[in-house]
């Protein structure tokens, strides 16, 4: 059965999350309902044993750290409002947007040690949007169909993972894992029989990929890594089938400006 | 132990046939049975099975192969949190805003897993349990259809209903405690239900003139947090009994075992936890995982008829999957230890659980096999009365959590009590409504030896209050260690009755419940020197020799849920001998130590030791408990007795220990 929200390939495919490697403290992100910390968390220690107590109880405990605080009224209310969203990768970005917004108007939100207005040293403005998904939602928009998908074929040793993402208007709509048994029960079908058939079967456009798990992995925990997709297209070509000018000139413009 | 369950293995691999190819499950089922696994556990999704045509046949598939290569399949059929479907794979048009469940402030009860977070709907919404009872209803008919042209599925095919949603209903509390929130579902579908449930219950005539007056007194606003909480357990127990009654409709062949299936990874209590991490991802809370698997074994439900077998699932939804190995296996391994030994266990995925290293999983197990055969047992001495399962509790149960665990088991439902020949201590809650029929039952399960701890309150009818007034006619004594309480014979039991009060401090609740323990003999067979670890300790299963000198051999579980290694001195009050565990449960090493009161351990981070110890007398140990009680009364009533007879001796600014001891 296809599942549409294949949450955990997608998963795999475009979250990748590393640890910060600055030498700066991640600040400690806090919920508080009034002055009680109801959910709190660092990247270097666990400190829920603090959950009930009050951030000036933490603050006095960690005096040279920053600190986030969210109240719980306005988290409340985002979650809420999140519930509009199709996904929870939809729903992700929409309540980071809202935390980020509010940090900007709320200044008491950041008890900050050094300069109070260092937003850029916390993670909320660091978390890379994935370098495929930030590409599709750019100027991109403009040369790209209005609505189509990404088939993206991911193999590791014995193990692969595929994965047909939906796009309409930049934005992920929705994910599945697709099923090429009705094509070739014993054979695996190549990628252009599997993007064919994808055609056929939706009837919009399908770019295919087909990378390296771990080159894919690679790509993926980079800002910008398109001088690399570049380098490893010429080397090989059948990396991205359908490929079209328009495509190649995509991918080289976005290595080229880096824009 | 609680009685009236059928032991069930306790590890489940979870395969849902709906999320894989046919070829797939193929490849799945032969893996599996290469790999030795004759069980597996899947969900039946709601919205698939009530639109998708193809989910018939994908069913159909499923148990034609599994049947085939022999693999007892066990299908939730309930609907349960953690599914990887949109929603939950609930119908999307049923969670509509007026089908919400909210909290107290009016506000949606959020589930905040992928592939989408979500409102849980209400029980009480006559539109949502309408469609769930048709649901039910389907599934019951296409079991009905499936059993005639194949019946040879129904041979290694069990259903399982679980408790769904009702655990859920509850918003984080700013404590520690998984359960500090206000629970309950405060909808406006609950406020007609509510008035109506309450006014047939208290409609009874024991409850027409009690201390807390007439009839109507009942309903007032001050004991509305009480009858909210009854009100929701008693609303959780009819929807069970109903769904079981709505799967037997036709199905009677049906083999069903109803389960408690706890998803960590969507406790209401992570509701911010999860909202930190869609911002901020890559935050774990793998301490809070951990001690969520301590305050939520201890809850033991009762289902529509039978006993609910407690069993987590890490889902991989959440924050499971991203855990190292090593706390992959420290969880796992403390579900299998805590929920096991209460007749559950656990539900894992298969890419977690191949991902483990072989030497893990075959030990792992070799535990399971062990806790199903009951080779060891956790004894449960005590237990905790609550009007409802999943509701915040107070002082006095934070004090017997911290004190008891993990000997406790906290019930709602006096069909478990009754069931449950081992326990020698029953503590009621201050909050429950005591009827004249319960007391009696309680006074009876009390009158054989067995010691009842009863709050003075105003929530006994009035038949109940004349039976306890009559009963502290009897010779009583009077203490206070903190907090006050009477104590009573009762036949070959005992019966306290403390008066609470939200006012008295940790300690004084603590002392009070050291004292309860002394007065049940229930014994405390070792400690640990480092607050930071947690210790498990099972009973061997004895033969009828062992069992007469009141010699066994007891297994301890030292549990370091922290990230770094700590040596703690482990120590008894007897001198034992202490042996490592070998490859098996059956194979120990051959060093044993010397016999010794205390033994120093390392335990690494994130890891479980284990350890043998022989030479514990159980007789003795529960004498010495009595001992070291009496003695503190002794030494009470000397200090009252001085404090009465010196003018301006007061023991409580005054430092007696020493030349007491």
């Amino acid at each position: 059965m296809e599942l549409n929200f294949h949450w955990k390939t997608f998963r795999t495919v475009f979250l990748t999350y590393s640890q910060s490697t600055s030498n700066l403290l991640e600040p400690l992100y806090i919920v508080a309902e009034k002055r009680t910390i109801i959910a709190l968390f660092s990247d270097t220690e666990d400190l829920s044993d603090w959950i009930g107590s009050t951030y000036e109880e933490l603050l006095d405990a960690f005096p040279q750290r920053n600190f986030i605080i969210y109240p719980r009224e306005k988290v409340d209310h985002w979650l809420e409002m999140s519930l509009s969203q199709s996904h929870f990768y939809d729903q992700a970005l929409f309540l980071r947007e809202q935390a980020k917004s509010y940090l900007a108007n709320h200044p008491e939100a950041i008890i900050s040690t050094s300069d109070k207005g260092s937003l850029r040293h916390f993670r909320i403005d660091r978390i890379p949007e994935h370098f495929l998904l930030k590409a599709l939602n750019s100027w991109w928009l403009k040369i790209l169909p209005e609505y189509y998908a990404i088939y993206l074929d991911l193999s590791e040793n014995h193990t692969s993972w595929s994965l047909l993402v939906f796009i309409q208007r930049g934005k992920v709509i929705t994910f599945q894992v697709p099923d090429f048994t009705s094509i070739s029960k014993t054979n695996p079908p190549s990628l252009r029989q599997r993007i064919e058939f994808l055609k056929s079967r939706h009837l919009i456009p399908i770019q295919g990929i087909s990378v390296a798990f771990q080159q894919w992995k690679e790509w993926s925990s980079l800002e910008n890594p398109w001088h690399q997709i570049v380098h490893a297209l010429k080397k090989d070509k059948q990396k991205v089938i359908p490929q079209g000018f328009g495509i190649q000139l995509l991918i080289r413009t976005k290595s080229f400006l880096g824009i | 132990m609680f009685g009236g369950y059928v032991n069930v293995y306790p590890f489940f691999l979870l395969i849902n046939y709906w999320e894989h190819t046919y070829q797939e499950l193929l490849d799945y089922c032969d893996c599996l049975v290469q790999s030795g696994t004759h069980r597996i556990i899947s969900f039946i999704p709601w919205q698939l099975a009530e639109t998708d045509t193809s989910h018939t046949q994908l069913l159909h598939a499923f148990l034609q192969m599994t049947s085939e290569r022999k693999i007892h399949v066990f299908l939730v059929v309930t609907p349960e949190l953690g599914l990887h479907l949109s929603n939950n794979g609930l119908p999307k048009d049923i969670l509509s805003e007026k089908n919400q469940a909210q909290n107290q402030s009016l506000q949606p009860l959020i589930v905040g897993l992928p592939p989408r977070a979500f409102s849980l709907p209400s029980f009480f919404s006559s539109e949502f349990t309408k469609r769930y009872y048709n649901f039910l209803s389907r599934i019951d008919q296409l079991f009905f259809d499936m059993k005639k042209n194949q019946p040879h599925f129904f041979e290694r095919l069990t259903i399982i209903l679980t408790g769904s949603f009702w655990k859920y209903y509850r918003e984080p509390g700013a404590s520690q405690s998984f359960f500090g929130g206000i629970a309950g579902d405060f909808s406006p579908h609950v406020g007609e239900s509510y008035r109506q449930c309450i006014d047939h219950f208290f409609s009874q005539k024991e409850y027409s003139m009690t201390s807390a007056g007439t009839t109507n007194t009942w309903k007032t606003r001050s004991l509305d947090e009480c009858n909210r909480r009854w009100f929701y357990q008693h609303s959780e127990d009819a929807q069970r009994y109903r769904s079981f009654q709505s799967l037997q409709k036709k199905s009677t062949f049906l083999e069903i075992k109803e389960f408690e299936l706890f998803t960590p990874e969507a406790d209401p209590e992570l509701k911010y936890f999860n909202f930190l991490r869609m911002i901020y991802p890559g935050q774990l809370a793998f301490k809070r995982l951990s001690d969520w698997i301590d305050e939520n074994s201890v809850r033991v439900s009762y289902g529509g008829f039978s006993a609910a077998l407690p069993f987590v699932q890490w889902s991989g939804m959440g924050s499971f999957s991203e855990f190292s190995n090593l706390e992959k296996e420290f969880l796992i391994l403390k579900s299998l230890l805590l929920f096991g030994a209460r007749h559950g266990g656990l539900i894992l995925d298969p890419s977690d659980w191949f991902s483990l290293s072989e030497n893990f999983r075959s030990r792992f197990e070799m535990l399971a096999s062990a806790l199903k055969n009951e080779e060891f047992q956790l004894n449960y001495d005590i237990v905790y009365f609550s009007p409802h399962l999943w509701s915040a509790h107070g002082p006095l149960w934070h004090a017997l959590f911290r004190l008891g665990f993990p000997k406790i088991g906290m019930i709602s439902s006096k069909e478990l009590l009754f069931k449950n020949k081992n326990a020698q201590l029953l503590i009621v809650d201050p909050e429950l409504i005591i009827n004249y029929e319960l007391l009696k039952k309680m006074l009876a399960w009390a009158a054989v030896g067995r010691v009842l701890v009863l709050p003075k309150s105003n929530l006994y009818s009035k038949n109940a209050e004349k039976e306890l007034s009559f009963l502290l006619r009897s010779k009583n004594i009077e203490v206070d260690m903190g907090v006050p309480y009477q104590l009573c014979s009762l036949g070959d039991g005992k019966v306290i009755l403390y008066n609470f009060s939200d006012k008295k401090n940790n300690l004084a609740w603590q002392n009070f419940i050291h004292s309860v323990l002394s007065i049940s003999e229930i014994e405390s067979y070792c400690r640990i020197s480092d607050a930071r670890l947690s210790l498990v300790f099972f009973e061997e299963k004895s033969s009828q020799t062992e069992a007469l000198s009141g010699m066994k051999r007891l297994i301890v579980f030292i549990l370091n849920p922290t990230q770094k290694d700590i040596t703690t001195d482990l120590i008894f009050s007897t001198s034992v001998q202490m042996t490592e565990l070998g490859d098996s449960w059956k194979n120990l090493n051959n060093s044993s130590s010397a016999r010794a009161k205390k033994f120093s351990l390392k335990i690494n981070a994130r890891g479980i030791h284990c350890a043998f110890f022989d030479g514990i007398d159980f007789i003795t140990l529960r004498e010495n408990r009595l001992a070291t009680f009496i003695s503190q009364e002794t030494k009470n009533n000397v200090l009252e007795a001085a404090e009465s007879e010196l003018p301006g001796l007061n023991s409580l600014e005054t430092e007696w220990s020493e030349p007491w001891n």
